[in-house]
């Protein structure tokens, strides 16, 4: 149920492109008024790269897929049709998108990369505080953990605790029946939690 | 209540629990040390998962896709339909632009509490009796700009606010703000709750320490009388309804709303300002 007492004010102004939904900023894009694209983007990046960075628990490739993701958007645009479900639409696209380069690239490159950054990562994070950096630590023991989960069940840990959609939400863009996805939730977090056993919190 | 099995606390933190027997367990957490701390090992994996404050909100995203659409690149590969993707002669410039991002996705940790700010919050209130942390509470000014709340709101001001956290580290990672009433209802702030369908948990703020804004105006709809506002600083994230649940029971016992400085909730570091709603 709705709570019709809780409203989120918004700055003042003028009609802008910023106060149009997702659907109107769509039809905008595909009338080629780029700039109304950029502000899909801007509302939304933090949902794809989000989900992608997740997904790989890599920053550079999470900047890749998302990237990748919007300007398939732009590509498509004229196939989009505005019916209200654009965040649900750029969802699945983002885990499709994910699932495609991880098929990918399962066999190749990896290493290399890999190792270039953890040694940035480790010369940068040299000078912080120590307290922040076993945070920063114990974040990225999480995030790497969530790789040794199936693609499926990955997928539905980083929409519910990441992007915090609801289970009818993921249930909507997984295509997945709800009792589908509560038990990978259920059986997600509870791998989650062997895996880490052992880990000092 | 005995302890429940494990993975009736997964599914707790999972949000998998209907609501009578989830109120059964929060309060059974809040009594049984073995089984809290089961809770709080599982919230700490939750709560790693969400977003830093800030994260993925790089400023040069945007801009670069749209270089690339006017650029006129050819178009994505698509699964099923493999395509080259750049032209060789973009990687270079294109892998500098993503090394150069990723790398300041790994210098900014530190300065990630301010990137969300969507005001500049001026003035302050005195720290409350938490040592390490502190709320600011500010109604916009209608000429534009803040001002600080002392003791005084209107029934339908806007609020917005600032915390300071004296002291870096994991110990108080996560945020709530509300307001609560002479009756008991609560208004929250921060994490977002509009649908009673859902028990969302606080917000991360990650583990750096300083002052920063939080990103919002919200507007509640207050009755006159008095009002007390809480920041409520814990090390895992916890939830709407658990925090209702105690409220509601700590105001019995407080008697009186000027009388409910603090909630009893282990671990966290809280402020409360009490204010009074007139016109």
């Amino acid at each position: 149920m709705e709570r019709t007492d809780l409203r989120v004010v918004h700055g003042s102004g003028e009609g802008s492109l910023e106060d149009l939904s997702d659907d109107d900023l769509m039809r905008l894009a595909k009338a080629e008024r780029k700039e109304a694209f950029e502000v899909l983007i801007r509302r939304h990046q933090k949902l794809v790269l989000g989900f992608a960075d997740r997904f790989f628990c890599d920053h550079s490739k999470s900047w890749d897929v998302a990237q990748d993701v919007f300007l398939c958007l732009w590509d498509e645009r004229q196939r989009y049709e505005p019916r209200g479900r654009f965040r649900s639409y750029l969802v699945s696209m983002t885990i499709h998108r994910c699932h495609f380069i991880a098929r990918k690239q399962k066999n190749r490159e990896k290493k290399l990369s890999e190792l270039t950054r953890q040694r940035q990562s480790h010369d940068e994070e040299s000078d912080m505080p120590v307290d922040q950096l076993l945070e920063m630590e114990r974040s990225r023991e999480v995030r790497e953990k969530l790789l040794a989960l199936s693609e499926r069940t990955r997928d539905i840990i980083i929409l519910r605790f990441t992007q915090e959609l609801t289970l009818d939400e993921i249930a909507s863009v997984t295509d997945l029946p709800l009792g589908t996805v509560k038990s990978h939730i259920f059986r997600g977090l509870r791998q989650l939690s062997k895996l880490l056993a052992g880990v000092p919190k | 209540m005995t302890c429940p099995k494990h993975e009736d606390i997964v599914k707790y933190v999972a949000g998998l629990l209907d609501e009578e027997y989830a109120a059964k367990l929060e309060g059974h957490l809040a009594e049984c040390r073995q089984c809290n701390q089961v809770y709080q090992e599982l919230s700490n994996i939750t709560g790693r998962l969400a977003p830093d404050p800030g994260e993925f909100n790089d400023q040069e995203f945007a801009g670069d896709i749209m270089t690339l659409i006017r650029l006129k690149r050819p178009k994505i590969e698509r699964p099923g339909f493999p395509r080259k993707f750049f032209p060789k002669k973009w990687l270079a410039p294109f892998a500098a632009a993503c090394a150069a991002a990723a790398l300041l996705l790994v210098i900014w940790p530190n300065n990630r509490l301010d990137e969300s700010t969507g005001f500049t919050a001026r003035g302050g209130m005195t720290p409350g009796k938490d040592r390490w942390v502190s709320l600011e509470v500010f109604r916009p000014s209608p000429g534009g700009g803040y001002h600080p709340v002392t003791d005084r709101i209107m029934p339908h001001d806007a609020l917005a606010f600032a915390y300071v956290k004296q002291r870096a580290g994991t110990f108080l990672s996560f945020l709530m703000v509300f307001a609560v009433d002479e009756t008991g209802r609560v208004y929250w702030y921060y994490p977002e709750y509009s649908r009673e369908d859902e028990n969302p948990h606080s917000i991360y703020i990650g583990s750096g320490s300083g002052r920063a804004s939080l990103p919002d105006e919200i507007r509640h709809d207050f009755k006159k009388g008095l009002l007390r506002i809480f920041a409520v600083f814990s090390k895992g994230p916890l939830y709407v309804r658990h925090i209702e649940s105690v409220v509601s029971m700590d105001l019995k016992k407080a008697g009186s709303l000027e009388n409910l400085e603090r909630l009893a909730l282990k671990d966290t570091g809280q402020q409360s300002i009490l204010v009074t709603v007139s016109r």
